[in-house]
């Protein structure tokens, strides 16, 4: 068993500038549940890590988020994918919390959730904070260009630590390139 | 040199004058080569600099990313005399030399800032997608500046990103011109150069980064098996040659 996460909004569905709200702006990716099917069946483990700081903006409320979860989940099945867990932030830039990416609090749930250890597992982000929340944990680092993934591939080549991270279209991109590397 | 500003003159300023009537293609093909192939022609005449082209795999018929070891001035001359019709990456400053700036212009080159990395990156994609989807070639020296023979540079990644994006092929050139001329003296050696045009690199699919560094092995190794003065184990670090042009 591999982990692998996963950030979510301009990953596995499409980002907006005026926060994702709703199930019904909860829109997929194309072939982003399809890659989550792929990486289980590939029996890798996929967990996501995703920062919601418009739960503490009052943008939306715990039922929506759950709802956007539960087709988020629903789309993978159909798929034979799962999310072992799902990691998400509910504080705002101001909270001084521990687990708003780019701190790596989300990933440390995640290995308590699991029981696992994230060091070597890759994550998979669309913008520079997600990778390093990833690489303060020990992860594999990969960019990928949907959401914000375009302008964060500019600002990453000039990362003092990051500019090798490999860059792909999308998540079904990075996936089959992950599955091919696979012995 | 005296023959060079001779021809520039005699060549670029009708051209300037008329290029107004022509579009991109039309220059490329009816100012921009021509100048370019006697350039190299007049090299090999006066200064016995000759070529022995190579090519590794077949030309890509699609439009694609000519990614080139920089030595001289001769391989700007060559490239586009080559593998037409393609557009240069050139830094900004180059455009504002009186005549064959005004030339450069004409030709629709890719202008980036060099000491601006990120707003280059971005210029460097938007751009040169536009010139793709043109149907014209796109030109990169990815190190940037001119550098010795036998020293290396890192190359930069916006080549490499650029095809990424568009889903274009990779045209990797390797040659030795800085074994004949090199950048620091104004001497130059006659003999003959040796231009490879490696197979296409394919894009598609792969990672930004894989592409990236098949690009500079292939490049750095070619240039090595085929120079006088293999890598001496110097890297350039400096963002400039610290020449004009």
């Amino acid at each position: 068993m591999q982990l692998i996460i996963l950030d979510r909004d301009g990953v596995l569905n499409q980002d907006s500038d005026a926060y994702v709200k709703s199930v019904d702006e909860w829109l997929p990716i194309p072939g982003s549940a399809e890659a989550v099917g792929k990486l289980c069946k590939a029996d890798f483990t996929v967990a996501v890590a995703t920062n919601q700081s418009g739960l503490a903006r009052g943008y939306f409320s715990q039922a929506d988020l759950d709802a956007m979860h539960d087709k988020m989940t629903g789309l993978a099945a159909a798929e034979g994918g799962e999310f072992a867990h799902i990691a998400f932030c509910p504080h705002g830039p101001d909270d001084g919390c521990d687990c708003r990416k780019p701190l790596p609090g989300l990933i440390h749930q995640i290995e308590d959730a699991l029981k696992v250890s994230a060091e070597g597992a890759w994550i998979v982000g669309d913008s520079i904070r997600d990778l390093e929340a990833g690489a303060a944990a020990g992860c594999k680092t990969a960019l990928v260009r949907t959401g914000k993934g375009e302008k964060s591939e500019y600002k990453l080549t000039s990362h003092p630590t990051l500019a090798d991270a490999p860059v792909f279209e999308d998540l079904a991109t990075f996936v089959d390139w992950l599955i091919a590397q696979q012995p | 040199m005296a023959w060079m500003t001779f021809l520039t003159l005699i060549w670029i300023l009708p051209a300037l004058i008329i290029s107004p009537l022509m579009d991109l293609p039309a220059r490329h093909r009816l100012i921009g080569r021509p100048f370019c192939i006697a350039c190299v022609w007049s090299a090999r005449l006066i200064l016995g600099l000759r070529w022995n082209v190579i090519y590794e795999g077949e030309l890509p018929a699609r439009p694609s990313i000519i990614m080139a070891k920089h030595q001289s001035s001769w391989e700007t001359f060559m490239l586009p005399a080559l593998l037409p019709p393609q557009v240069q990456v050139i830094k900004k400053e180059l455009t504002r030399i009186p005549i064959f700036g005004w030339y450069l212009a004409m030709m629709g080159p890719i202008t980036i800032d060099r000491t601006q990395r990120t707003t280059a990156l971005k210029d460097l994609v938007k751009q040169g997608t536009q010139r793709l989807n043109n149907g014209v070639h796109v030109l990169i020296f990815p190190e940037g500046s001119r550098v010795p023979a036998g020293a290396r540079k890192a190359f930069s990644k916006g080549g490499s990103m650029l095809a990424s994006r568009v889903k274009a092929p990779v045209i990797p050139v390797a040659h030795n011109a800085g074994d004949f001329w090199p950048n620091h003296h104004w001497i130059r050696y006659p003999g003959t150069i040796t231009v490879v045009i490696g197979a296409p690199l394919d894009s598609k699919d792969l990672p930004t980064k894989f592409l990236h560094q098949q690009c500079e092995e292939w490049i750095n190794n070619r240039v090595d098996e085929i120079s006088a003065t293999p890598f001496q184990g110097t890297v350039i670090t400096e963002l400039t040659s610290g020449k004009r042009f």
